[in-house]
């Protein structure tokens, strides 16, 4: 039964280039990483987080579970793309293998198997499966619709900016809108001829036999669809198609646990799909300052053009990477840009939670530029009778986070060091930040010194009883800081406490979907006026909810909104200190 | 049919009471609409005011000679001004006035000390702003009080809340140089035993009379000058304040302890006022453009004049000249 016809050579090309292409490139990836990652691959392969890694993959690159959440119609459409052309081709095989009846077909037999096996064509649940296909390609050509349709009515589809692609893009693109309906015409011209097809082909074919004789388009049909395979997968290392392979392989090296920052540098610069959803909430993006939104910023990366602006204007305030669906950590693409590293890790700190009889307490140079905050931090702990150490009273101590935003490894490195040092003298069984910068860098590096956001650790002297605090009829307005909602993944807890002591009249775009103050130490490529708007579009936004007083827990955010906004800026351990009750 | 003024001119600062004193004179119907419950704006509440050491009264009173003439509304704020044709119409308490020109002379507004929080204003009561110092001053209270010391040391700061990137501010506030020249003598008059230490970025003596007060108050009253920014003020031993700073000169930082801090505030642009409800157009830093390169007082819309430090920063004397400057170009206008 083996048959072949040149219509079909353009798309082997493709096929086998694109998958030679992966596979080199994964290859030359694996080679590249450090020994301790390779074995880690090898430890892991076998075990349950592969299985876990492979319905992450079904998850994600089939269903889009995370567009889904952001945008149910984005992530239908997405879905009917990557689903619907995985069943095609799943349920494809099965028919043509059991039509083949246990000889195995090449490949080209099994894409082209209506036009190698025209007709009606009856074995073991052909019906059914005819009829499958026919849906598969039905809801394929309804996302393709919905993605035509959204180009002329994206805000309609919930897109509050719209993405600029590149022009492999839009050549990719193209293919890929034409390899459905082509595949549609090509299957019902034969269906027209030798009969078959399900109650889309099959219908459409009867539609053109009643029409006319299909015959002379029918050949050069198969042909184009074979062309817009060929063209398509040809150019799709080239252009954001290429998140479809990578990202599997993405997937499952986080899985695998491997931790060498360039390998999955390289491989989410690789899995970025040029969603576009990274733009619709960036405030340089909403303010036209600076498209280096991660859209952007991986597709010059990705051609080795990636610009000054691309590092230095970015606030690295993680409100992209929050809802990029691949998960794509596009600060560590801007730090490697930078020259240094700034791996923190997300979440709290991770060590046996203690209450403390003596904290060490640090303020960094963001926190020493807001005394406010520190006298309110020393009522708090004075009322509960913790024993309190300011390491950088007297002393000019720095945790180094800034310097390694600004590229500055070793420096940082050594500040860091130095703070550690300075630290460990004080002895104390808990070390206590009011800055979540400082926090973040100083989370679970100290052996078994558990260290703390001042919000948390007030928020666990309050849950122990240590203090009283008295409700008020203030109204307030709490901003999450970045590093604290994001990369802390500290965002409901603070508004709990606060809800105690006032009303909250929270704005839209709330815990960890916040928007950045517009002082970020990252950015410093943006000029005055750039960072007046920023500043002030958030203080606005803040402002806009009329309650008495804007509540933070950062230094910085609290001076750059301070700055701008109509209402009076209070650090949350102020808040805290202005409601403690007295007691005898 | 309702009577037509000359002139609306918005704000008794001393620029617009300059203006409205000479077109007055001139014969020309003027209205002058205050915000405040009294006129003089803010120098009014200056104790001394550089070069000519007159009070603020004196000098507001100067300018007052024919004001019965004008008719003077306080405590009215306005922010919007309607066009019609070739007049307008300004409403100041419901109350509608017709006018064929409008002076625009808001002045400016105090930068606010609390956004530093760094140097300690509204934490530690030793720390003060120029304007308080000039309140104690004209109240005949001592601003610090240094009962613990036969010593005390002082400092004045400069550019709080002018030149600062990290408020950003970039204008330089123009006239808080000499300000805290002045204000470092005045302590000194009434602290015989202090010292006295301005902290500044450089000092901007532009007027022929400034670099002598300059030399004046280094020989005579011995006071210092450093030149670094001070990084922070916090709450030192014995009640003092700590600050610290760098001494760029030297290149090295220093930390003194002091008994009393004024902070130099500077100047901020004022309120937006609108027409027919848009903005009028605005510099970078915020401060009212002039729209003519020649004619300084200018705007986009013929009929509104502006004048003095809603500008832009100005000293008295550079405002007086520019109030001048906006008299005879309202008179002409008026006349044409
Ligand atoms: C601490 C300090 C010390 C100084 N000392 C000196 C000195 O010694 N020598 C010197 O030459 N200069 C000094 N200056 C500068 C001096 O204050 C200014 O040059 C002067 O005030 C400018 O006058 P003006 O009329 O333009 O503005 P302002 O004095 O600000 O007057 C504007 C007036 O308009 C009113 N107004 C504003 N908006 C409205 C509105 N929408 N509706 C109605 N009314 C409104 C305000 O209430 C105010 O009365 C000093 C400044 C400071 C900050
Ligand atoms: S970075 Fe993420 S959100 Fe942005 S385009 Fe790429 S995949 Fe989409
Ligand atoms: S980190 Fe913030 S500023 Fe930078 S691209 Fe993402 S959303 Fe925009
Ligand atoms: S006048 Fe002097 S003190 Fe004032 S802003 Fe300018 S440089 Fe600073």
């Amino acid at each position: 039964m083996y048959k072949f016809d040149p219509f079909a050579i353009p798309f082997l090309i493709g096929f086998a280039f694109v998958i030679g292409w992966v596979i080199v490139r994964m290859i030359q990836i694996f080679i590249g990483m450090p020994k301790k990652d390779k074995k880690r691959v090898f430890v892991n392969i076998f075990t349950f987080k592969t299985v876990r890694g492979i319905g992450e993959i079904i998850s994600e690159v089939l269903i889009h579970h995370r567009i889904w959440r952001e945008n149910k119609l984005l992530g239908f459409m997405h879905m009917s793309f990557a689903l619907g052309w995985f069943l095609l081709i799943v349920t494809g095989w099965i028919e043509s293998s059991l039509r083949a009846n246990g000889e195995t077909l090449p490949i080209w037999q099994h894409i082209f198997y209506k036009y190698f096996f025209p007709g009606e064509h009856v074995f073991r649940l052909s019906d059914v499966i005819k009829q499958l296909m026919d849906l598969w390609l039905a809801v394929i050509l309804l996302g393709q619709l919905i993605a035509v349709l959204k180009r002329f009515f994206y805000r309609r589809a919930g897109i509050k900016i719209r993405t600029r692609h590149s022009r492999m893009n839009r050549i990719a693109l193209t293919a890929l809108w034409f390899i459905f309906p082509l595949r549609l015409l090509a299957e019902s011209c034969t269906a027209s001829l030798y009969g078959g097809g399900g109650f889309l082909t099959g219908s459409l074919g009867q539609l053109i036999a009643w029409i006319g004789d299909a015959s002379f388009i029918t050949y050069p049909m198969w042909w184009a669809y074979s062309i817009a395979l060929g063209v398509f997968f040809c150019v799709l290392p080239f252009s954001r198609y290429l998140h479809i392979p990578v990202e599997a392989f993405l997937i499952l090296a986080r899985r695998w646990r491997v931790s060498d920052i360039t390998t999955i540098n390289r491989l989410e610069t690789m899995a970025c799909s040029a969603c576009g959803m990274c733009l619709s909430d960036c405030p340089l993006a909403r303010n036209n300052i600076a498209g280096v939104q991660p859209v952007y910023f991986i597709e010059r990366l990705r051609d080795g053009k990636a610009t000054t602006d691309d590092a230095w204007k970015c606030l690295q305030c993680g409100r992209c990477q929050q809802i990029c669906p691949v998960r794509v950590h596009a600060n560590n693409l801007r730090q490697e840009l930078k020259g240094s590293t700034d791996r923190v890790e997300f979440g709290l700190d991770t060590h046996k939670r203690v209450l403390a009889k003596r904290v060490t307490l640090f303020s960094g140079c963001m926190g020493k530029l807001t005394p406010r905050t520190k006298a309110a931090m020393e009522k708090i702990l004075n009322a509960a009778g913790v024993e309190q150490t300011w390491i950088d009273e007297e002393r000019d101590l720095c945790c180094g986070r800034p310097l390694r935003f600004n590229g500055n490894q070793n420096t940082a490195n050594q500040k860091f060091n130095e703070l550690h040092d300075a630290i460990l003298e004080t002895r104390p069984d808990a070390i206590v930040t009011t800055c979540p910068i400082c926090f973040n860098m100083m989370k679970n590096r100290f052996e078994t010194i558990p260290v703390y956001h001042h919000t948390d650790y007030i928020r666990m002297l309050i849950e122990a009883k240590r203090i009283d605090l008295e409700r008020s009829e203030e109204t307030l307005t709490y901003h999450d800081p970045c590093e604290l909602s994001r990369q802390a993944e500290y965002a409901r807890q603070p508004l709990k406490v606060l809800n105690r002591v006032g009303t909250m009249l929270q704005p839209e775009e709330t815990g960890e979907k916040t928007r950045c103050c517009g002082g970020a130490v990252a950015a410093i490529g943006l000029n005055n006026s750039e960072r007046k708007t920023l500043a002030q579009e958030t203080a606005d936004y803040l402002s806009n909810r009329n309650a008495d007083k804007i509540v933070t827990a950062c230094p910085l955010c609290k001076k750059t909104i301070a700055q701008r906004s109509k209402r009076p800026v209070a650090d949350f351990a102020e808040i805290v200190a202005d409601a403690l009750v007295e007691r005898e | 049919m309702k009577e037509l003024n000359d002139a609306v001119i918005i704000g008794g600062g001393i620029a617009g009471l300059q203006c409205a004193n000479i077109l007055a004179r001139r014969g020309r119907k003027v209205v002058v609409v205050e915000r405040a419950d009294t006129i003089g704006g803010h120098v009014a509440q200056w104790h001394t005011c550089y070069p000519f050491g007159l009070t603020g009264k004196e000098l507001v009173d100067k300018l007052t000679t024919h004001l019965e003439l004008a008719e003077i509304i306080t405590n009215a704020e306005v922010d919007n001004i309607e066009r019609e044709r070739d007049k307008y119409a300004v409403t100041v308490n419901g109350k509608r006035h017709d006018t064929r020109t409008v002076l625009i002379a808001t002045g400016y507004n105090l930068f606010d000390a609390h956004i530093k929080e760094e140097l300690g204003y509204g934490v530690y009561p030793r720390v003060i702003t120029s304007v308080e110092l000039e309140n104690a001053w004209n109240n005949n209270t001592m601003p610090f009080d240094t009962s613990d010391t036969d010593a005390p040391r002082f400092a004045i700061v400069h550019c709080v809340g002018s030149r600062d990137l990290k408020c950003n501010v970039t204008h330089c506030s123009k006239v808080c140089c000499m300000a805290g020249i002045k204000a470092a003598k005045e302590l000194k008059q009434h602290y015989p035993t202090c010292q006295v230490t301005n902290y500044y970025m450089d000092l901007r003596m532009f007027d022929t009379s400034y670099e002598e007060l300059y030399h004046n108050a280094q020989t005579e009253f011995n006071v210092q000058f450093v030149r670094g920014r001070i990084s922070e003020i916090s709450l030192g031993n014995k009640g003092r304040l700590k600050l610290k700073s760098e001494d760029t000169l030297l290149g090295i930082p220093i930390v003194d302890r002091v008994h009393g801090v004024v902070l130099m505030i500077g100047m901020q642009p004022p309120a937006t006022i609108k027409v027919d409800n848009e903005d009028l157009a605005k510099n970078q830093n915020g401060f009212l453009l002039q729209s003519d390169p020649i004619n300084a007082n200018l705007t986009e819309h013929p009929g509104i004049f502006i004048a003095g430090a809603c500008k832009g920063p100005k000293t008295i004397t550079e405002t007086l000249a520019d109030a001048k400057a906006v008299a005879l170009a309202i008179d002409e206008y008026v006349t044409k």
